[in-house]
């Protein structure tokens, strides 16, 4: 992971200083226009991401002011009087830990095993021919092309009939099967030599032993965008979960979000679904914040390319 | 999609020939423990065990859903298993459903106006962000962000930066002079605030996937055009562009399948308003199965709109195909 | 759970015989509860902390004279109709629902809910309107009780009043008219540089708040018969040019309207100042409290030819779904008894639906006088109203309302042009 970055950077440093070679007299004012331009970049950079970042800030500043009334005809960054009140109640009144658990439950044993699933499946469709591969890809591809409104309920029905509602079971389930993953686990698979496919079944290696033993130790990086789209997935997913689950002890951070906003019947207390919001995205981005550079350095290698 | 790929996948039946005399010697053979003289049966139940979790789940928990509604469509119903079958009728109507077309034209002016440019400031994201800058991690992250948030919470937080009287989008404005703009609530400008605001929720991901993909380009190719003397701008275009070409294909048709079931934001900002100003698709199929209890109808629409992404994904790789002869 | 056989008929059937012959479907279909002796009940409510704890102590009460029963209090997720249609498809919806007049009249129509008139005391019906009894009542049977209403009424900035000059009504004979209403908001606009007044919508769902405006005007949303579209009669289309002028003379902001969205744009507006009235329900109280203390006030909805006010609250109604549907009846009728009523109301600071009930009855611990204002207002709600509101359409008849309300007030559409329109595209629903 190291060694590709540096690498990215020197080549995309490169040029300049190809250019440059002249003699050191030359190469420092050139050298300084460049960084002027690097830091110019940043500073604009800087700004955008300020932007891009704010609305989510804002989500917080609403949390932290009293009844979430962040609305005011005055321009203003920060509340006069900030307060945890809304964090304190909401934790009080609702179940959130609660709903933390189950969500990381839920992400958690779901993502692990369609990871498990999606290597299975990507394995297969990228490294063996068999009668209805293609058929079968086409097939798992347009899934994800149907909204999900229309198969609501005939999903339901079928998990239902399997006795599954109202466990986690019932949204890990059925969630397990991730085109996105497979594709994606597909993509991978194809650039893994077939040589050291062949080199292991020579040594006679059985197939399971050939994909735990020769494939999967390849896989690293796979497995690392893998887990971070799954669980990123799973741990926002709403609809599904929303209509499986039952019991407030029961739901996931979404659902419960659900459950305060969303009702003809009563006005939402917004600061409530400020503090839960923030709750929400906060797991998220410690995820992306650790694995951001594994995850890009995955993606880069997965062949979605 | 990965054109070096196909070779590969030519090449990857195993060949029994060479491998028996191994496996003969070394008996049962990790956790398959089968007979190994049946190396050719084996070959071929192999990849079936493979993928077959994920097709039984596939089986049991899209195709089931899927052939059921399709089923529905073809019935006037409210709730599942109760219908009338009415042959194609659900499909009749909607030729002559003026809502359906206002729908439609919406949901076409709202994916053209997403899709594009979340991938054309993503791309430009992705190229400044690959450059060795300070704080370049921190900066990646940042632009992120957005990704992670629920659709319902973005739809809050967005109305009320957005509302034009005590909004924080127009306080910024007036504090600086300018005149307040109605974002959300005029018809001209609610599906430009929209598309603000998804291609907002986008760009992160199209910034990371073409990260991905900037930095699977080998340095070679890249100092070689340096030293052939292409300006910044030339490598860009005859360089850079192309060989992001299938990530930019993908991300096209996954970009597309978003926009096209974009609908907690859109619902909570404008519920389809004003007027009917940003009602898609997406919002039409939740009102007639849910608002309307028409399963059926619904469920033809839905078919609707997967045709429309189907059809969309096969003219792209159609396209894509020839581009691929005329090169 | 026990899965119970299946009820659905044709095409679900032959469905799960396809899904039955997955062995993994098999393999986990084993894994069912233990029969119990215990009479299970459950009930679902929003997710109102109060209300939850209100429930849960009543029921408990039921549970101690009901040896051999239980009760668990769940919460409605969000996105109601897809929830609700999903559970009751597979018969997993909860016993009891707590479900809003809007909401109920599909459910009731289409054989979701059960007729609970075996289980409920006959002399309920005595201590209630004729409009709030209708909401669960039809002529096959009684679908579910009423259990707490709200409605509008209208809360005044006190400076902005106070500079007007104006008196407030005392009564609900001097509410104000219309004319009068628009006179003063014109002046509030002008004090506080903002807008007028504004309307408490709560988001798409919830344009049939505006349908008291139709009935003060002596119009109504559907004919006599309670099934025939009617928004184009001259005193409809009066109402819809009423609400066009809120918008034309810039008295209500245009972010006020029932589909705009991200929480309640009318009351944030009033806190801000912005606004010098506010119609509202009594959900405001408590915000205005924290937000405002003492700067506001209240007084009877605004009235034209007739009297009107909004149809809020929530009725109990039996699912399909249970099992002991004469169990869950009885803990209905519990609930809704006078007595547990005054409870509910109590701590959840709800309107109470029985006509005896005041709001001395109810002892509220604040503002007890905006609450009493709030019980009378709620007589003003029209039969008509109600039955049109709780009928079978209504949910998609409230999404016709509510887009071609918005094409009226911005301008699109003339008033005229919108109550033809809108009552062709109501037809459209009734006939389908």
């Amino acid at each position: 992971m190291t060694a590709l970055t540096t690498s990215g950077v020197r080549d995309a440093a490169a040029p300049g200083r190809a250019a440059g070679r002249p003699g050191r007299p030359s190469r420092s004012p050139r050298e300084r226009a460049g960084r002027r331009r690097r830091w110019l970049l940043t500073a604009a950079l800087t700004a955008a991401a300020m932007v891009v970042v704010f609305p989510l800030y804002w989500m917080v500043v609403s949390a932290l002011t009293p009844g979430g009334q962040s609305q005011s005809s005055e321009f203003y960054l920060w509340p006069d009087a900030p307060t945890t009140a809304n964090f304190g109640e909401v934790f009080a009144q609702q179940p959130v830990w609660r709903w933390l658990g189950n969500s990381f439950f839920i992400a958690g044993v779901g993502t692990a095993l369609s990871v498990c699933v999606s290597l299975g499946a990507g394995y297969a469709l990228a490294k063996f021919r068999f009668r209805g591969r293609g058929l079968l890809y086409a097939a798992f591809l347009v899934t994800i092309m149907i909204p999900i409104q229309v198969t609501l309920v005939p999903s339901f029905l079928i998990t239902a009939r399997l006795g599954l509602v109202d466990s986690p079971w019932a949204v890990i389930l059925p969630t397990l099967f991730d085109v996105v993953g497979i594709f994606i686990a597909r993509q991978f698979m194809l650039g893994v030599p077939d040589a050291l496919i062949e080199a292991a079944r020579l040594d006679g290696a059985g197939e399971v032993r050939t994909f735990l033993r020769v494939v999967l130790p390849t896989c690293g990086p796979l497995v690392g965008v893998l887990v971070i789209l799954g669980f990123m997935n799973r741990w926002n997913d709403f609809l599904w979960p929303l209509v499986v689950l039952q019991g407030n002890e029961n739901l996931t951070v979404p659902v419960g979000l659900s459950t305060l906003t969303n009702s003809p019947a009563f006005t939402s207390p917004w600061g409530a679904v400020m503090a839960v919001a923030t709750v929400a995205v906060v797991p998220l981005l410690v995820v992306f914040l650790v694995f951001q550079r594994t995850f890009v350095q995955g993606i880069a290698s997965t062949g979605i390319k | 999609m990965s054109r070096n790929a196909e070779p590969l996948l030519q090449e990857s039946p195993p060949r029994p020939g060479g491998r028996a005399p191994h496996r003969g010697a070394r008996g049962p053979a990790g956790g398959a423990g089968h007979a190994p003289s049946a190396s050719g049966r084996r070959s071929r139940w192999v990849p079936y065990a493979f993928v077959g979790p994920a097709g039984l789940l596939f089986l049991g928990f899209s195709l089931v859903p899927i052939v059921i509604a399709v089923a529905l469509s073809f019935q006037d119903t409210a709730t599942l298993g109760e219908g009338e079958w009415v042959g194609a009728a659900n499909y009749a109507t909607m030729t002559s459903d003026p809502l359906l077309r206002t729908a439609l034209l919406n949901t076409l002016v709202f994916t053209v106006g997403t899709v594009p440019t979340a991938m054309v400031v993503g791309l430009a994201l992705a190229i400044a962000l690959n450059r060795p800058l300070p704080g370049r991690a921190a900066l990646r992250a940042l632009f992120f962000v957005p990704m992670v948030a629920a659709g319902v919470v973005v739809g809050v937080i967005m109305s009320w930066i957005f509302n034009p009287d005590y909004g924080v989008a127009n306080n910024a404005l007036e504090a600086l002079g300018l005149d307040g703009l109605p974002w959300l609530t005029s018809p001209r400008t609610a599906m430009l605030t929209l598309v603000l605001v998804v291609v907002w929720t986008r760009i992160g991901f199209c910034m990371v996937i073409y990260l991905g993909a900037l930095q699977s380009i080998p340095s070679e190719l890249r100092e070689a055009a340096a030293i052939d003397g292409a300006g910044r701008w030339q490598r860009l275009r005859r360089l850079t562009v192309p060989m992001l070409a299938p990530t930019t294909s993908i991300l096209l048709i996954l970009n597309v399948v978003f926009s096209l079931q974009a609908f907690d934001v859109i619902y909570v900002m404008t519920g389809g308003g004003p007027g009917f100003s940003t009602t898609v698709l997406i919002q039409y199929v939740f009102r007639s199965a849910f608002a309307d209890a028409r399963m059926g109808y619904a469920a033809a629409l839905g078919l609707l709109l997967t045709a429309v992404l189907l059809v969309f994904t096969l003219l792209r790789q159609h396209a894509t195909k020839r581009a691929e002869d005329l090169l | 759970m026990d899965p119970q056989t299946p009820t659905r008929r044709r095409l679900s059937r032959r469905a799960f015989i396809a899904v039955a012959g997955i062995s993994v479907a098999g393999a986990l279909a084993a894994c069912s509860g233990a029969p119990t002796t215990t009479k299970h009940l459950r009930l679902s409510s929003w997710n109102i902390p109060l209300d939850l704890e209100s429930y849960q102590a009543i029921a408990d009460e039921f549970v101690a004279a009901h040896p051999g029963t239980s009760v668990a209090v769940e919460v409605t997720t969000g996105q109601f109709h897809q929830w609700f249609i999903s559970r009751l498809a597979a018969d997993l919806a909860p016993d009891i629902i707590r479900i809003t007049p809007q909401q109920i009249g599909r459910y009731a129509a289409n054989g979701s809910l059960l007729d609970i008139s075996g289980q409920v005391p006959a002399d309920f019906q005595r201590d209630y309107s004729e409009a709030f009894w209708a909401i669960g009542a039809r002529e096959d049977g009684l679908y579910g009780v009423f259990q707490h209403t709200d409605n509008f009424i209208t809360y005044y900035d006190k400076k902005v009043v106070e500079q007007i000059g104006v008196d407030v009504p005392q009564s609900l004979d001097e509410a104000w008219r219309w004319d009068e209403f628009l006179e003063i908001a014109r002046e509030a606009r002008r004090i506080t540089g903002g807008y007028g007044f504004g309307y408490g919508w709560g988001g798409p769902e919830t344009a049939y708040r505006w349908l008291p405006i139709v009935y003060q005007a002596g119009g109504s949303f559907l004919g006599d018969d309670g099934a025939t579209p009617s928004m184009d009669s001259e005193a409809a289309v009066r109402a819809l040019e009423f609400g066009r002028s809120w918008y034309r003379d810039g008295l209500v902001s245009h972010a006020n309207m029932s589909k705009s969205g991200g929480g309640a744009v009318a009351r944030d507006l009033f806190l801000t100042g912005q606004i010098g009235l506010l119609l509202d329900n009594p959900e405001s109280i408590a915000p205005l409290d924290e937000g405002r203390p003492d700067e506001w006030g209240t007084t009877y909805m605004i009235r034209d030819v007739g009297e009107a006010s909004d149809l809020g609250g929530n009725a109990l109604a039996v699912t399909k779904s249970t099992k002991h549907p004469e169990l869950a009846a009885e803990l209905v009728a519990h609930i809704t008894s006078r007595e547990k009523v005054v409870e509910f109301c109590r701590r959840g600071n709800w309107l109470p639906a029985r006509s005896s009930l005041d709001a001395g009855d109810i002892g509220y611990e604040r503002h007890a006088g905006t609450m009493q204002q709030f019980i009378d207002q709620a007589t003003t709600i029209p039969l008509s109203m109600v039955r049109a509101e709780s009928g079978e359409y209504f949910s998609s008849l409230n999404a016709v309302f509510a887009d071609y309300l918005d094409l009226c007030f911005l301008g699109e559409l003339t008033p005229a042009e919108c109550g033809t329109q809108m009552t062709e595209a109501m037809r459209s629903v009734t006939e389908r």
